[in-house]
């Protein structure tokens, strides 16, 4: 059985173990992913009313028990059923997995988190694993060198991890995206004179037209802040050759242990220099390229949850082309939860129905 | 089982289908008691005739993707509404001409900077960070936003659920936009709101619908044929 020694694994390198119900509130759940969740997931509610969900992960509900109990640092592991809504397939999987919050160290902590990952597959009897890995740092890196206008970056950063989508926002941005129109004479003049007083009067006016409440939602500052944003662009261009700057990067796959040198080229070939991602690269390598059968640094490799934010990885077994285990840096997570001050957080889940195939 | 037909039990949508198989020729015998639901349809080539079933419009999808009725006459927004991968368990055979609805995405008019689902996807994406919480829209149709949502790479936003009124949502603070049905603007004008260019998630209009998942006798594909190419005819009319 390969939970056990998972968990024996987990046990041994001292983690906690929360308690997690099987029926969990649904709301944290889909106020993170978003609304897309609840059809992957299966809801029920009380007679209150009040929603519940089966389990669909573990993560956050480690992570509210962490901001519940106060805790300032702590390892976390867990095991046991989770449950999605699937087209095909088993709707009801073992998951197990292992969280690092409140680590101030990330660069030490995501390499222990890669290290112990491997450890464990090994314990396992996963033999020869592939780790692949990408850094949303080292792209966000990219867009400070490249100077993207802020408005750009946010989308580009959205739709980092999906790079068809992100292709279409480059083509986009190259062609110039949508203009401003439909506006009023008196909206338009008032953004022409570059006027913000004038422009925030308009928009209370209109929301007051329309009945709206000025707080509470979109507020008349940040509907005027997006308007000038959006004027300011109105007439530029993402150029040809930082384009083509940006798809050179996320074609760039190379061997982790060579992935520093690579970014070294990159940087001189194109006069750029990528803060700190050389030397985060290099760190990550020298950390754990120990008992990996390969170990693969993939540019344009990022998750699309908005609270993922540095490294991500996966690793494979044998020639299967569904990861064993997949993890990454997530420190947007306990602020999305409830948390004042960011908590640095790094985990990763490992799928040991997949694991049970391979032993 | 003899060749089964629902037809909306009340309103406009059973007024017209009702009109409209009497334009076609076919003779639809409305229930003796107004307390029945089953009626029938004579009038077809072959002598025979089919029942008929008055259900209500979203009750009617369910039916025929349980394969409990042959076809039906509903909504096609209902019918994408209530079951999900529509097109494995239906196929909309007529498009009948009436019943015409838009589900539309429309947001306040006052969201100058906001025309189009990119623009509305940049709104959410920084919601939480500036107003505290998620981005919300109010709507019945459930499944038609998650899907039209998810098209547009939107994930993080949250379903506000609305069964009436839905366009006066966002100005009593219960929603920040709304998906609703439209036939010419004119109500989410009045409340202030405007269609976004690339929001409108269906056109649809009342359809006769066939069941995939029906058992169906080779007399009833004769049945339905001269049905649905009846039906056809008129409503291009």
């Amino acid at each position: 059985m390969t939970l056990p020694i998972i968990l024996n694994h987990f046990d041994t390198i001292g983690c906690a173990f929360p308690d997690v119900d099987l029926l969990q509130p649904a709301d944290p759940f889909l106020d993170t992913t978003g609304e897309d969740l609840r059809r992957r997931i299966f809801m029920t509610q009380e007679t209150s009313g009040k929603q519940l969900c089966l389990r669909p992960e573990f993560t956050i509900p480690v992570c509210l028990d962490h901001l519940k109990e106060g805790r300032s640092q702590a390892r976390y592991a867990y095991g046991g059923k989770v449950f999605r809504q699937r087209k095909e397939g088993k709707t009801e999987f073992t998951q197990a997995g292992f969280e690092d919050l409140g680590n101030p160290d990330k660069a030490s902590s995501d390499i222990y988190c890669i290290t112990n990952a491997l450890e464990l597959l090994k314990k396992t009897g996963v033999k020869s694993p592939r780790l692949v890995v990408g850094n949303q740092a080292i792209f966000v890196a990219l867009l400070d060198a490249l100077e993207i206008p802020g408005a750009w970056r946010k989308k580009l950063l959205r739709a980092f991890g999906d790079t068809p989508r992100l292709y279409e926002q480059l083509n986009a941005m190259t062609n110039g995206l949508a203009p401003l129109d439909d506006l009023p004479d008196d909206l338009s003049s008032a953004l022409q004179s570059g006027d913000p007083d004038a422009v925030l009067n308009f928009v209370v006016e209109s929301m007051l037209a329309d009945g709206l409440p000025l707080s509470g939602g979109r507020t008349p500052a940040s509907i005027t802040e997006r308007l000038l944003q959006l004027h300011e662009l109105q007439n530029t261009r993402l150029s040809d050759e930082k384009k083509q700057v940006l798809e050179a990067f996320l074609l760039l796959e190379v061997e982790l242990g060579e992935a520093a040198s690579a970014i070294d080229a990159f940087e001189k070939e194109h006069g750029l220099t990528l803060e700190g991602a050389s030397a985060r690269l290099a760190h990550l390598a020298s950390g754990t390229l120990g008992d990996v059968g390969s170990a693969t640094y993939r540019a344009s490799f990022g998750r699309r949850l908005d609270y993922y934010t540095g490294l991500v990885f996966e690793i494979y077994g044998g020639d299967a082309n569904k990861p064993l285990i997949g993890g990454g840096r997530y420190d947007q997570l306990l602020t999305l939860l409830g948390s004042d001050e960011e908590i640095p957080a790094v985990g990763f889940a490992v799928w040991v129905d997949r694991l049970g195939d391979m032993a | 089982m003899t060749l089964t037909i629902a037809v909306p039990s009340k309103g406009r949508l059973k007024e017209k289908a009702v009109a409209l198989f009497g334009e076609a020729g076919l003779s639809l015998q409305l229930p003796e008691d107004a307390r029945s639901y089953q009626g029938s349809l004579t009038g077809l080539a072959n002598g025979s005739s089919a029942d008929v079933l008055f259900l209500s419009a979203s009750e009617i999808a369910r039916e025929l993707s349980n394969g409990n009725i042959h076809a039906g006459i509903t909504g096609e927004d209902l019918a994408r509404e209530t079951i999900a991968d529509a097109d494995e368990h239906l196929e909309f055979a007529v498009k009948l001409g009436f019943g015409h609805a838009n589900v539309v995405i429309a947001v306040p008019d006052a969201w100058w900077d906001v025309n189009t689902m990119a623009d509305l996807d940049d709104v959410a994406a920084e919601f939480r960070a500036r107003h505290g919480r998620r981005l919300r829209i109010a709507t019945k149709y459930w499944n038609l936003t998650q899907g039209f949502f998810a098209d547009h790479g939107i994930a993080v936003y949250r379903i506000v659920e609305s069964l009436g009124a839905t366009e006066a949502a966002p100005a009593a603070g219960q929603a920040d936009g709304i998906v609703d049905i439209t036939s010419t603007g004119s109500t989410l004008r009045a409340n202030g709101l405007k269609i976004l260019k690339d929001g409108t998630i269906l056109k649809s209009e009342a359809n006769l619908i066939i069941s995939r998942n029906a058992a169906i006798k080779s007399s009833h594909t004769e049945s339905l044929m001269e049905i649905c190419n009846k039906l056809r005819q008129v409503a291009q009319s």
